[in-house]
Parts: C-alpha cells; structure tokens; sequence
C-alpha cells in the first residue's frame, strides 16, 4: 500500500514569470479571454490561439509535455462531444459550428492549464482577499476546506485499514487484486464523512477562538500589485478582446 | 484587591433537549497570576466550564444558561468567541483541528493578523513563539507533515500568538513525550506571567509534578458541581478518598501492581524478522530490521518519543502494509488510535457482535465485557455519538472479542488503548487486557504513560531512531 497524496498542479511545475503575475489579475485575464472567446463562431482563431497557448505553454510556462497531454483529455473529450452533437444536429453547418466549439474547448482548456500550474491555492485566495477584497471569511474557509481535502486520502486509507482490520482481510478479485465491496465502499464513505465533518467543526471553533473574524485584520505577508501586473493584465485583455472581436 | 480575571457566580449550564445538567451552580473566581489545575472524571464537566469561560456556551453550543459568568470585567453573553479571544486564549484539545494552513510561519501570523498586529512585529513574534517550544527549525515546514507531538507545540503557541490574559489548558500535552510537557508547560506558564491567569486540565500529573510543578490552586468538579477548591496540596490530601472513588488522576498515584509473570518457552504467537518499512520504494526507512518475538502471556508495552514509528511499527505486524522481511504467527488483531475508525455498525450492541459467531460461549463474553467496560447502558446507542473515552473502551471490547474468538490464540495490538481515559477506566482496561494475556493471549500497547508501563508491562519496547531498544 503505497501512501496516496493529493497535489495541486502548481506543486509539479517550476515556478515561472506566470507564478509571479499577481493571481487575481491573472484570474481576471483568464476570464476576459473566455468571455471574449464566445464571440467566435467559426474554428480558425481558436486552434491558432489553442496552438499560440499551447506554445507558450510548453515555454514560459514550463509545463511538461507528458503533463500537457494527460491534462488535455478531458478538454478533448468535452470538445469532441461537443462536436458531434452539433455534427448530428445541425445539417447546415454542423460541422463548422461544432469545430468552433471544439476549439473553443481546448483553447480556454489549455488557459486553465497554464493558470493552475502557476498559482497556488494559498497565493489565490490571498491575492483574492488583498486584491479584490473578496471578505476573509470566505478565502480562509476555501483554504481550511483545502487543507482538510488534502488530508482526505490519508484518511481514506486509514480508515480503510481500520476497517479492513475488523471485517476479516480485503476481499480479491480473480486476478489477485484487492476489491472494494458495495458494502464495504457505504462504511467507509459513512466513517470518512463523518470524521471530516467533526474536523470542519472543530477547525471552525478553533479559528473563532483564535480571533477569526476581527475587525481591523492585519496582513502579514501581502501580496503585491504591481505596475507590471497590471499592464500584462490589460494588454493580455485587450489583446483577446481584439483578436475575438466579431467583424476582425 | 485587584479585579478577578475570571468570575463565575451560579453558574448553571442545561442541555434543553437532554434535560442533562452540564454545570451546575458554578461559583469560581480567578484573580490576575493564579493558576488553577481542574480535576475531575470523565464527563465531569471540565471541558464544558472551560466552553462557558471562553464562550463558546452559549454562543456555538446553545445551552440553557442562568448565573453570570464574567471574563476581566464583561459578561461573556455580551461578547463573540472571537471578541473573547483577546482575553482567553484555548490550547486546544485535537491540536490537529486547529491547523488551517499549509506553512507553520502562516499558520501562527494568522492569530496574529486576526488580532490586528502591526505586520513589522509579525515576523520577530512568530520566530520567538518557534523558539519558545523549541521548534524553530519548523518556520518553512508544511504543516501537513508534522508528527503529532510537533502539531501540538505548534497548535499551542499559535492559540497563544496573540498573548491573552487568560490561558485555557484542556490537556495541552495529550501526545507530547516527556521533553515535550516540559516545554509546552513551560510556555504556558511564562505567557500568563502575574498578570494573566492559567485554568489547565491535565492527566499527567505526575510529570507535571516531578518537573514544572503543579498549579497552586485546585478545583475538583464532579457531575457539573464544584467539589474542591483550595491550595493544591490541601485538597488533594482532603479530597484523596473521594478523588479516588471518582476514578480521578492524582499525582503520585501508583496503580496496582499486576503480577510478573514468567513466559513459557514456547513457539511465539508472532514473530518477526528482518522487519523494514519504508513509505515509498525510494524514501527513508522509518522502521530497519525489526526482529521481533510475541510470546502468549506477554503484556508488552511500547514507548518512544513522537514520531519514531510505533504506530508503522503495529500496521506492520498487522499485516495492513507493505514490509520487507517476514512477519510469521497467527493474523493479529490491531485496534486503531482513533476509534471512530474502525465502528462498522450503527449500534454499541451490534458493534460488540459483529463478526462472532452467535453461540452462548461468544454471548457471554460479550455480556461479561459490556459489563466490565460500562457499556450496557448504551446498547442502543450509535457508537458515533458516545464519548471519548465510551469509544475508546468499545473499539479495545471490539477488538478483544475478535481476538478472543478466532480460530486460536492471537496477538491484540492496541495504539494508545488508555488515551484520555480517567484513572478508574485505565485501571479497568489494562485489568481486562491483562486477563486475555493471562488466557493465552498476547498484548501489545503503545503508551506514552510511565505508570501504566511501569504497573502492567511484563517487557518494554522503546522504538527510537526506526529500530527497537
């Protein structure tokens, strides 16, 4: 049994110039690009603009090509249905519609890419409370919650043993593997729900009676916004507002 | 004279729903510099006088409450848990709720930052709380791998970062060694200085006593009422026979010796040899070349300093991860440090029989450990919504009847078996453990707590370092 871990796609890249782009600008960008991407309505601007992505990618962003792959399936999965339903709905131009969409996919799939492997949780919702005063009540209980996430295969596999120890050994299957029952799958759910839902109780009180929730908050490390974050936002923006612009 | 701290006057806490009386004309004033150690037994009512005093009754657990209860001066009613929170600090119980963040820095800056600290004083304070426990090497740490014993260093002075007045204690050394208590002890005792004040409940008096000492005042509570109150020593010589008819645990206490035994030169239950675990192909090994003999009879007692590998060293034997070398004998029954872990049923009587077969001999035994652990009352019960120390003594009844039941004779393996449990529930248990030793059976335990090693164990293991001493 080999210890599962939970990692967030930022833990398996090296950090880049994107890490050092202020996260809620980098957040805002994302969405000016997605937004201004349902504008289109024909496949070409996409794939350049999925190829451009997937470029940069591969350099400022330093994602290993093995990763990028592995991160595209889904995208390619949700495209490619995409596809076929307007390939079999549409008649007319099923076909040029469903590629726009289809390309509409994995370009906004492979900002997401670069988003996550650049940003960590913490510097997000940091970044999300400094920089946009999104209230501290919400950031830190997405990152309690986080934290607890992250601890949750740990559990699992505790729990499993735990119980493991008391039904008698793990059931095998015919070729040896280990098999989790119907049975066995509702108990451990139950138990794993139960102990997380006491640890977010008892973290809740725990950052009360730690002062959570006065007013004025101090920041101790503050995430900076600097000139250049801004212009690369706005540039990065407007440059998609540009390139998505209806009649260009 | 100066203004009290603390000050409770009738106090009275009840459950609406239960009509159970938590607290129960609570009278308790505590003035600047004092420290006051609270005894008493299990579901005393400790831990609810501490939730009045910090807030959190009424204000998370709606009680019905009558009485004052006043924290330096304002009704605790008049404020939220985080107002208080300037004033009251809680160590608390299950450090590892308390952690929110990934980095031990961020984690202690966050009471800080919550209080308003100027950022420039953040980083110096941070670095002095790390020290203060002798944790500084730990600032860029990750909080999610931390040993239990460093959890609760760092738990603490983060409860404590923002310096209140008054300083809760609910067991702040449950899973610290004897370093450890000293420490976190320590710090305790130098945070409220003269002007604060230190309310601490604590099992592990002994230690206390021999090193940092003993608070001056004590206060006994028993069913919610207030027994005791007065210098420690005069209470507990006053109070002796009444403190150990409630099953408290009083320093210098000895626990009945059990009977040495001599093992018979037999074939081991379990054996193992060449025993090496390491949590991933690559990585460290946390335990080398265990050689290991269980003899039935054997009441072995496992110690060492947090985070060496007692519990990796159990799943081993168990069976329930990957090892090098070979473990030979009869499968062992593990019981898990968290009990909650290992309930399968939805009722105490249920979980008692799962697995048996249904015969007269099992019933008995069953009956006969229901008795003996004072689980009778609660058949109908989910095991989910007991006590603490309710759920400890049914997981090891669990366990004991597997182990008891099986085609022969096995090893039962038991993490922590007496944790949190009063003295009266502790002697209870390591007398029904002994008896399975004495029937055939084998015992093995980890425990942090000299006495019980000391009363109970016919060998002693101390794993330090990935290997046994």
């Amino acid at each position: 049994m080999t210890p599962l871990t939970i990692q967030h796609p930022s833990t398996m890249v090296e950090p880049g110039a994107l890490t050092r782009w202020n996260p809620s600008i980098k957040l805002m960008s994302l969405f000016v690009l997605s937004v201004s991407l349902l504008f289109v309505w024909e496949p070409v601007r996409p794939a350049v603009l999925w190829a451009v992505l997937l470029i940069v990618a591969l350099t400022v962003g330093k994602v290993p090509p093995k990763w990028l792959v592995m991160a595209h399936i889904p995208f390619i999965a949700f495209g490619f249905g995409l596809f076929l339903v307007n390939v079999l709905t549409r008649s007319e131009d099923g076909v040029w519609i469903g590629a726009a969409l289809a390309g509409r996919t994995l370009a906004i799939g492979v900002a997401s890419i670069l988003f996550l492997t650049s940003t960590a949780p913490v510097e997000l919702m940091r970044s999300l409370n400094q920089n946009l005063k999104l209230p501290a009540s919400i950031t830190f209980a997405v990152l309690a919650g986080y934290q607890l996430l992250l601890g949750l295969p740990r559990e699992w596999q505790t729990i499993r043993a735990a119980q493991l120890m008391r039904t008698g050994g793990v059931e095998r299957s015919r070729n040896g593997k280990p098999k989790l029952t119907f049975k066995e799958a509702g108990r451990l759910v139950f138990t794993v729900l139960i102990v997380t839902l006491r640890r977010s109780e008892r973290i809740a009180t725990s950052l009360e009676s730690r002062g959570f929730g006065l007013k004025p908050r101090t920041v101790y490390r503050p995430i900076r916004l600097r000139v250049t974050d801004v212009t690369l936002g706005v540039a990065v923006s407007a440059l998609s507002i540009a390139y998505c612009w209806p009649w260009m | 004279m100066t203004e009290p701290l603390i000050q409770l006057r009738g106090f009275t806490a009840v459950d609406q729903r239960s009509g159970r009386v938590l607290l129960e004309d609570i009278n308790l004033t505590v003035y600047p510099g004092e420290q006051v150690l609270l005894l008493g037994a299990s579901g005393a009512g400790k831990s609810s006088l501490l939730d009045a005093i910090r807030g959190v009754i009424p204000h998370s657990v709606p009680l019905d409450i009558s009485g004052e209860c006043l924290v330096a001066g304002t009704p605790v009613l008049y404020n939220t848990v985080a107002e208080l929170s300037a004033v009251v600090g809680n160590v608390p119980q299950d450090p590892h709720a308390s952690i929110t963040l990934p980095l031990v820095e961020d984690e202690i800056a966050l009471t800080l930052e919550n209080h308003g600290v100027e950022p420039s004083q953040i980083g110096p304070r941070v670095n002095e709380l790390l020290e203060s426990v002798g944790a500084e090497h730990l600032l860029q740490q990750r909080t999610q791998t931390l040993s239990g014993g460093w959890v609760q260093r760092v738990a603490t002075v983060a409860a404590l970062a923002a310096n209140p007045r008054v300083v809760l204690a609910d067991e702040p050394t449950s899973m610290l060694d004897g370093a450890g208590v000293a420490s976190v002890m320590q710090v305790l005792t130098e945070l409220v200085g003269s002007s604060g004040a230190l309310i601490l409940v604590e099992h592990r008096l002994d230690e206390l006593a021999d090193g940092p000492g003993l608070p001056d005042r004590t206060v006994v509570i028993d069913q919610g009422k207030i027994r005791a109150d007065g210098p420690t020593q005069q209470v507990l010589a006053e109070h002796a026979e009444q403190l150990e008819a409630s099953g408290v645990w009083t320093p210098g206490l000895q626990l009945s010796q059990f009977k040495q035994r001599t093992v018979a030169e037999a074939e081991p239950l379990l054996s193992a040899r060449g025993l090496s675990v390491r949590p991933a192909p690559t990585a460290q090994q946390i335990l080398a070349d265990v050689e290991w003999d269980i003899h039935a009879g054997e009441r072995i007692a496992v110690m060492g300093a947090n985070g060496t590998g007692k519990t990796t060293l159990l799943l081993a034997l168990a069976g329930l991860i990957d090892v090098e070398g070979s473990v030979t004998g009869k499968q062992p029954v593990m019981v898990f440090q968290n009990p909650e872990h290992q309930f399968l049923t939805h009722s105490v009587y249920d979980e008692l029989r799962f697995g048996l077969v249904p015969n007269d001999t099992t019933e008995a035994s069953v009956q006969e450990l229901s008795a003996a652990f004072g689980l009778d009352h609660l058949a109908k019960l989910n095991p989910f919504r007991l006590s603490g120390g309710e759920k400890r003594r049914l997981s090891v009844a669990a366990g004991l009847l597997a182990a008891k039941h099986g085609s022969a004779a096995t090893v039962l393996l038991a993490d922590e078996p007496t944790f949190g449990l009063d003295r009266a529930a502790t002697t209870t248990m390591l007398k029904v453990l002994a008896d399975y030793a004495d029937t055939g059976g084998a015992v093995a335990i980890i425990t942090h707590d000299q006495r019980i090693t000391e009363a109970w164990a016919t060998r002693r293991l101390i794993v330090a370092e990935g290997a046994l001493v």
